[in-house]
């Protein structure tokens, strides 16, 4: 046993500069997507609110497919690359409940005829997308679980904000607006549990 | 009428201890059925079902307020999946260890004996809290 502690220390020490220099650029990334996303995101409320470019229907149609097609695939990578039993139910819990509300909206958007028409914000949204996953897929361990679930957490943050300012007042359709009120909740319970989880790793 | 009974053990004996067999299920479930209903009437005095509704990832009410031996009912309303968990590491041999029910899926609905009070989340979601709380009848 306290053999296994001093390799264990020891192990730490010759790791201590490489760990600690990881999850500085691990910090600096997840901060850099917070800071990006909510630029652009207030600057497209800003638009919106010039009366420049008014969300349609089918551009929110097409925001919360592409929203929630984000956060399932980003689960299915971390029940791919965690073995922290925590972060994985956060991922399961992700995919189940995005998929529920993706099929609802799809269901929604199909019967009420619209056709998603994507904008700038689905193209900003999926291109951190992209990028995100791709450093996710480089990742493990530790610093795999400390990156998703710091973006989850930026990410939830920045979606909660569209759906209320954006999303919920520029829905014309009633059945549309009454959706993305009861999806609200679900989004900021999942907010609240990646901090919980945020809080502990 | 008699002559048909007759004919019936005449021709085959079977037949008719069938019909007695199945007669005599009747008498006894009759007779069973009277006696529970007098049985549960007498013994079981004042037991409650409270409704806890699980909606917008919450449950409603929050905290309940029971009596041992009621019943509580959880009734997912929510297009999400639920559950009800409760830590029980009350000693150390149990440490970290948890009671969860069964997911319930939209509509679906879980129902539990109240034996002594205690606080519980949804596993799926853990932000979502909830409290089993005994009456003081003093």
């Amino acid at each position: 046993m306290s053999i296994l502690l001093i390799q264990k220390n020891n192990n730490k020490n010759s790791n201590a500069f490489g760990s600690k220099f990881n999850q500085f650029t691990l910090k600096m990334r997840s901060l850099t997507f917070s800071v990006f996303t909510m630029v652009v995101l207030s600057s497209c409320a800003n638009a919106g609110n010039s009366g420049d470019s008014q969300l349609t229907d089918a551009n929110i149609a097409a925001i919360v497919v592409g929203a929630n097609n984000i956060d399932i695939s980003a689960g299915k990578i971390a029940l791919a690359r965690s073995s922290n039993p925590e972060v994985r139910k956060f991922a399961q819990t992700m995919i189940t409940d995005h998929t529920a509300v993706l099929n609802s909206a799809v269901a929604l958007v199909t019967r009420l005829g619209v056709t998603p028409v994507n904008n700038e914000l689905v193209a900003v949204l999926s291109k951190q997308s992209s990028e995100h996953e791709a450093v996710l897929k480089t990742l493990s361990g530790a610093e795999f679980d400390k990156a998703y679930i710091d973006h989850e957490v930026a990410y939830h943050k920045a979606v909660i904000g569209v759906i209320e300012n954006q999303l919920i007042p520029g829905a014309s359709n009633k059945e549309l607006k009454d959706t993305l009120i009861s999806v609200l909740p679900a989004f900021i319970a999942h907010l609240k549990h990646c901090e919980m989880i945020q809080s502990n790793l | 009428m008699f002559a048909k009974i007759k004919q019936v053990k005449t021709s085959n004996p079977r037949t008719l201890g069938l019909l007695v067999f199945v007669a005599s299920l009747f008498y006894f479930i009759d007779v069973r059925s009277i006696e529970n209903d007098s049985h549960n009437y007498n013994d079981v005095p004042d037991i409650k079902i409270h409704r806890i509704l699980i909606s917008s990832f919450e449950f409603k009410p929050e905290v309940i307020e029971v009596n041992v031996g009621d019943k509580v009912v959880w009734i997912n309303k929510d297009f999400a999946p639920h559950n009800i968990s409760k830590n029980i590491d009350k000693t150390s041999s149990n440490k970290g260890k948890t009671e969860t029910s069964p997911n319930l899926m939209e509509t679906e609905k879980f129902e539990l004996i109240i034996k002594q009070g205690f606080d519980y989340y949804c596993g799926l979601h853990p932000s979502m809290t909830g409290k089993i709380v005994i009456r003081n009848n003093n």
